[in-house]
């Protein structure tokens, strides 16, 4: 177990293999050793933290980028698929391609706290919480994007394009509408 | 008089057929509840507008109080390298990035000016492209040239960014041409190009496949 202490000063006993999710705590871990010292996070409240450290119920099969490995998979021969990476392209920002349940709670959360969750992911380096998913349309059984409006809507931002700007916007997407 | 007590109870809901004086009898008892009916009218009547215009004074005042939140909105508070994290962390993981507006990280660019300028200004987002094979001879020209646009624009937003591509072209969409039209784009970025994967006929893609060492310098996988 880790000790871990928030920035309003609240002391949350963690199980190891949970807390190890920062790439952060883990690291200090690996610095400090063995030891019941506390580790103070002084960038993360106790109610984020909660949320961060609510324990996994365990990868799932379900992937954040599932819809690519399926229709990759399906679809490998097809002309406008790129081909599967067998690696990733850079090694030093690898990222957890997995998302957990745990994970997915997240979606659902209210904006304020989603917006401390990614400023804590963020410290924490938590690089699954900081994921495609925020832009994901959950509605959808293949987890596509959200078309920018959505995206507008859920995010309260202002569609302040010019309107030449959208129309650059436009013939670009004439591309791929023609395809 | 109170209706609860009429003498028409028993005939209510029949075709019973009243005689002359109980049709005068009716309409007797029916004067007093009439009036009240159209008092209860009024003021339903008066109460709804009330209501509409407490609705309006609402609306009118709710408006304002939104388009001031959406200030608040969290989002928007995000700083700029984190917003950056969580563009990076959209490019798929799995293959190379797509020509797609409906993905990242196109798709970034499309949403607001802020987040397109975070986009457009950020090379490690623009560091991995897969080139599909347009039917060369059924895109319109105009629609073929777009996509040598985005092709060049995509790989100027990498920066010095070592590069990913792939190109996939078996040649069977674009038979009568000497080259890939695309090739000649992809030369002046060779000198970053990290990894290359090609699909498609040799010949095809003939300039980039004799490009030497020194031309490759970064290159690791092909």
């Amino acid at each position: 177990m880790v000790l871990l202490v928030t920035s309003d000063n609240e002391q949350f006993q963690t199980e190891k293999d949970i807390v190890e999710r920062s790439v952060l705590i883990k690291n200090m871990l690996e610095d400090v050793g063995e030891s019941d010292q506390p580790i103070p996070l002084p960038n993360v409240s106790s109610s984020v933290l909660k949320k961060v450290t609510q324990p996994s119920t365990g990868p799932t099969e379900i992937d954040v980028r599932g819809r690519y490995l399926s229709t990759a998979s399906t679809t490998v021969e097809s002309p406008s698929r790129p081909p599967i990476l067998e690696q990733s392209q850079d090694e030093t920002r690898k990222r957890t391609t997995d998302i957990s349940e745990w994970d997915q709670k997240f979606i659902t959360v209210d904006q304020e706290m989603l917006f401390e969750i990614i400023l804590a992911a963020n410290y924490l380096d938590i690089k699954s919480l900081l994921c495609r998913r925020w832009l994901q349309d959950g509605s959808q059984h293949d987890q596509g994007a959200r078309p920018p409006e959505e995206i507008r809507k859920l995010f309260n931002i202002v569609n302040d394009f010019t309107p030449e700007e959208e129309a650059q916007i436009k013939k670009e997407n004439e591309w791929a509408e023609d395809r | 008089m109170s209706l609860d007590n009429s003498p028409f109870v028993d005939r209510l809901n029949t075709n019973y057929v009243p005689s002359d004086p109980e049709v005068l009898e009716i309409r007797a008892l029916l004067a007093e509840p009439e009036i009240q009916l159209a008092r209860i009218d009024a003021q339903i009547e008066k109460m709804e507008t009330a209501l509409a215009q407490l609705k309006e004074q609402r609306a009118s005042l709710k408006r304002p109080i939104d388009a001031h939140k959406v200030l608040l909105s969290p989002i928007r508070r995000i700083p700029h390298d984190v917003l950056v994290e969580i563009f990076l962390a959209c490019l798929p993981s799995k293959h190379h990035a797509l020509i797609d507006p409906t993905q990242a990280p196109m798709l970034l660019g499309r949403v607001c000016r802020h987040w397109s300028r975070v986009a457009y200004s950020t090379p490690m987002l623009w560091r991995s492209m897969h080139i599909p094979p347009p039917s060369y001879l059924h895109t319109p020209p105009n629609i073929l040239l777009r996509l040598e646009k985005i092709v060049e624009d995509w790989l100027e937003r990498s920066g010095t960014c070592a590069l990913a591509l792939s190109i996939f072209d078996p040649g069977n969409f674009s038979h009568n041409l000497e080259r890939h039209p695309l090739v000649s784009r992809l030369l002046p970025f060779s000198r970053r190009l990290r990894h290359l994967a090609i699909t498609g006929d040799v010949a095809f893609f003939r300039p980039l496949l004799c490009l030497g060492s020194e031309d490759l310098p970064l290159l690791k996988e092909y």
